[in-house]
């Protein structure tokens, strides 16, 4: 009886096991939320203008000593006339001499990213790309007479292991942190982060929220374009595609990434005149292949899909509709997807050919692409990421070195404006404007107080084309929400 | 397994020649003083902390005792009565999400909204100890499986109708002033350390004291042999569904405290996974153990967040370990080998190995007739030792 009972508590963990295994692959694809999956135009040299909370005037930057080096093309930076500057009030803070302190010797940079697990397999290049930009950084001696480090945990993509893993990098010193992965991780930290007066910077996620309440969380900023505004690029994108009237079919992921989509979505294809036919999600812990929501949009046969999945749930999409297609004779859609699902990790390898056609956007230089392999930002990553030995994929490890060199250029913002502390940093981060080193022409990081609390509104639409590997361009970038 | 090792505690093993084990008799001074002196160390190791840990440190072990909270109401339902549930994350939602809305919404005492949260888990407790009469095993597990994956689905809708938003702030409990301590990260984090061991403190009391009653020894009957316990006397309906209700309102202490703890709540913050974590810490512990689920929850929590810390840093790894999500691997392979060494859990793995040292026999059923109303008692300590 005893050896029975042994029997079945072992069976009965070795099930569990297997359980949290697969309940952790589909995790993966839920944690993917509003996570990035192509490379945000981030971390800019060659322009360069920002303007100090205590010095209006503007500061050259970043430019003039990160693309020494670097840039082939290097041009002066603009004296562009600096907004007035934006300042934020410490008096409310936690410590507010601690805010006010002078950074000298070390500037550490935390963050919380998914570091194992399943996610782990998809973003941790990010860290990588990160960690090699402070290393050129730190070589090139970008910043004076700071060495810049990082200290980037692992909350494996969950929201409620998020606030332990930023408590334990407050303890243990870290000056600001910096691309904290996930929507509701970072959420889930913000309320914190800014009552200690700790610079959030550049969350990678492009949840609204990050742009619209400055007031409130000063000390919080977004690396990727707003969602809802890529939303209403894609309309506008469908409409010259499938004409006014154009029926189209929502796949979107059940969580707030997806709402937000939907919500803008909607509201934008109302208004310019297509019809939404049919609606379906997917849960995002659900990895399974979408066959029923599949089949259902086939039913409706929209002329068009917008679809916002997450993660790994970006391929199997992409694969369930190929099969419907050749099920349904003559019914071949327009497929967007939203630019979490444009690498070519998730449009190409993953989604074996099934992504050939499909539109998605994008605002940096696709560093696998031999056309931009000349372009001085590019070779620069190129050849730290070849020199460094790494083999994540090259797109998300161009994310991490893209954000890490937004943050490198704030930072050299903050030191020119005279005194490098918590606060002059976040004030350099919301009165920057510079052109990032891997930007498609056109993008550049505007922040403006509280006037435009968003980093990046530029979008350019693109297309996967799987006989080539490439994306080309479709129609010029979408600059309309830049303020 | 509990009864196994019940009868394994209660025998008394034969004297070596070396004289061990030695037998200490259950209530002897020595017992009370051995007992005693455990209570103290816990107690100052718990004030060490407090006195001394980084913030962070002590959230780590807010965590680990919220963790062993949701084991623990775990274990009175299926260590000790025997019924399989992997939807107690749905208990630990309700009472977060309980919480979450009624402080912001409707401005209630915290302390309010977890009396309300208890009562609406316990509710739910109830109904879903309904079905749990007439299933058992794995039925009753896809059913609390079913209610596992329900849960983000409705606290989506939820959030969608009633909050307008993709999250719900949490309660986010601050100090009281009589105890000195400020709104500050750091105060925060002690009042909620100690807030978390009392929660976990009054858990286990409740769960000890229903365990030592006349409602435990049903517990263990109902679970040991369904149809000699009716024969006996003892209220299936009764006992069963009040113990999925008490179990199901423990599981929502668990998911109060994690609302206090936490700024935001969605529908991703209860899921199976959780259900999952509580089946390991009680299995890694020892189920059917007082002290089991505790102790399971604080290894696996922390194996946990130490892998994380560490294990992406280990470059001496072999291949593809050294670049891919490698701490989830680890732990698995952890857990694995626990289960191997120790398939009764580490306190049944303790309690084995100083069975070799000592025992404690338990006391002469004539003593236990004069401070036990209860003469109808099935435990296995009446036959052992007359």
């Amino acid at each position: 009886m005893i050896r029975k009972r042994q029997h079945l508590a072992a069976i009965a963990v070795v099930g569990a096991l297997a359980l949290v295994s697969c309940s952790s692959d589909s995790k993966s694809s839920s944690t993917t939320a509003g996570a990035p999956a192509t490379t945000p135009a981030t971390g800019g040299t060659d322009t360069t203008t920002a303007s100090s909370a205590s010095d209006t005037t503007t500061a050259d930057t970043a430019s003039d000593t990160t693309t020494a080096d670097t840039a082939a093309d290097t041009t002066t930076p603009p004296t562009e006339a600096a907004p007035a500057a934006w300042t934020v009030d410490t008096s409310n803070c936690a410590d507010p001499e601690a805010a006010d302190a002078p950074i000298e010797g070390t500037l550490t940079i935390g963050s919380a990213q998914p570091l194992s697990g399943t996610p782990a397999v998809a973003f941790a290049p990010v860290k990588d790309g990160f960690e090699l930009y402070l290393k050129y950084a730190n070589d090139n001696n970008l910043l004076d007479g700071i060495t810049l480090k990082s200290d980037i945990r692992d909350d494996q993509y969950d929201a409620t292991q998020t606030p332990g893993v930023v408590s334990s990098l407050i303890d243990a010193n870290v000056n600001i942190f910096s691309g904290i992965i996930g929507t509701p991780n970072n959420l889930a930290v913000r309320d914190t982060l800014n009552e200690e007066c700790i610079p959030q910077l550049l969350n990678l996620t492009g949840s609204p929220d990050w742009g619209k309440d400055v007031k409130d969380y000063p000390w919080t900023t977004g690396a990727l374009v707003p969602y809802d505004i890529e939303a209403r690029i894609y309309v506008t994108a469908l409409k010259g595609l499938i004409g006014d009237g154009g029926t189209v079919g929502l796949f979107t992921v059940n969580n707030e990434f997806g709402k937000t989509y939907v919500d803008s979505f909607k509201a934008e294809a109302e208004k310019q005149g297509l019809k939404v036919v049919e609606e379906q999600t997917i849960e995002p812990a659900d990895s399974a292949p979408p066959t029923n929501q599949v089949g259902a949009l086939a039913s409706a046969k929209p002329a068009a899909i917008m679809a916002v999945p997450l993660g790994a749930q970006c391929p199997t999409f992409l694969k369930e509709l190929k099969n419907a297609e050749a099920a349904n004779a003559g019914w071949t859609p327009v497929v967007f997807q939203t630019n979490t699902c444009g690498s070519r990790l998730l449009i190409s390898a993953l989604a074996a050919g099934a992504g050939d056609g499909v539109y998605t956007s994008s605002n940096i230089l696709d560093p696998s692409d031999p056309a931009n392999a000349t372009n001085p930002g590019v070779k620069t990553f190129s050849d730290a990421y070849a020199a460094a030995g790494l083999k994540g994929d090259l797109a998300t490890t161009a994310t991490g070195w893209s954000v890490a060199e937004d943050t490198v250029a704030i930072l050299i913002a903050a030191q020119k404006s005279g005194t490098l502390s918590r606060k002059s940093i976040i004030e350099a981060a919301r009165n920057l404007t510079f052109t990032p080193s891997l930007a498609r022409p056109g993008v550049e990081y505007k922040m403006n107080g509280e006037a435009d609390g968003y980093s990046f509104q530029t979008l350019q639409v693109i297309q996967w084309h799987e006989a080539t590997g490439s994306f080309t361009d479709v129609g010029a970038s979408d600059s309309s929400s830049e303020s | 397994m509990s009864a196994a090792s019940t009868t394994a505690a209660a025998t008394v093993p034969t004297k070596r020649a070396s004289g061990f084990p030695r037998v200490v008799r259950e209530s002897s001074p020595i017992h009370w003083a051995a007992r005693s002196a455990t209570v103290a160390a816990l107690v100052l190791i718990a004030i060490y902390f407090a006195s001394s840990a980084k913030p962070s440190t002590l959230g780590n072990i807010t965590e680990a005792c919220t963790l062993a909270i949701a084991a623990v109401a775990l274990n009175l339902l299926l260590g000790f009565n025997g019924q399989i549930s992997i939807g107690h994350s749905t208990f630990a939602g309700l009472a977060a999400f309980t919480a979450g809305y009624t402080v912001n919404a409707w401005k209630w005492n915290p302390y309010m909204s977890l009396v309300l949260g208890l009562v609406l888990c316990f509710a739910l407790g109830l109904a879903l100890g309904l079905p749990a009469l007439r299933l058992k095993g794995p039925y009753l597990a896809l059913v609390t499986l079913a209610v596992a994956f329900v849960w983000p689905t409705v606290a989506a809708k939820f959030l969608d109708q009633k909050v307008k938003a993709s999250t719900l702030k949490g309660a986010r409990i601050k100090p009281p002033t009589w105890t000195g301590l400020t709104a500050s990260r750091p105060d925060r984090a002690v009042f909620l350390y100690w807030l978390s061991i009392v929660l976990l403190v009054v858990a286990y009391v409740i769960v000890r004291n229903l365990r030592k009653s006349r409602i435990g020894r049903s517990l263990v009957a109902v679970r040991d042999n369904e149809t000699a316990a009716a024969v006996m006397g003892v209220n299936l309906k009764f006992t069963k569904t009040v113990t999925f209700g008490v179990s199901a309102a423990i599981a929502g202490a668990s998911g109060w405290l994690t609302a206090a703890r936490l700024t935001t709540l969605d529908e991703n913050s209860f899921t199976i996974l959780n259900s999952i974590k509580y089946l390991l810490a009680l299995f890694l512990g020892g189920a059917a153990t007082l002290a089991g689920p505790v102790v399971g929850a604080f290894v696996y929590y922390f194996v946990d967040d130490y892998l994380k810390t560490h294990a992406p840093k280990w470059d001496w790894l072999p291949g593809p370990l050294s670049q891919g999500p490698v701490a989830s691997f680890l732990l698995g392979v952890v857990v694995i080998t626990f289960v191997f060494i120790a398939p009764f859990g580490l306190v049944g793995f303790v309690k084995e190995q100083a069975r070799r040292v000592f025992v404690v026999s338990p006391r002469p059923l004539r003593q236990a007739q004069t401070t036990t109303a209860d003469l109808e008692s099935t435990e296995t300590r009446g036959s052992t030792t007359q």
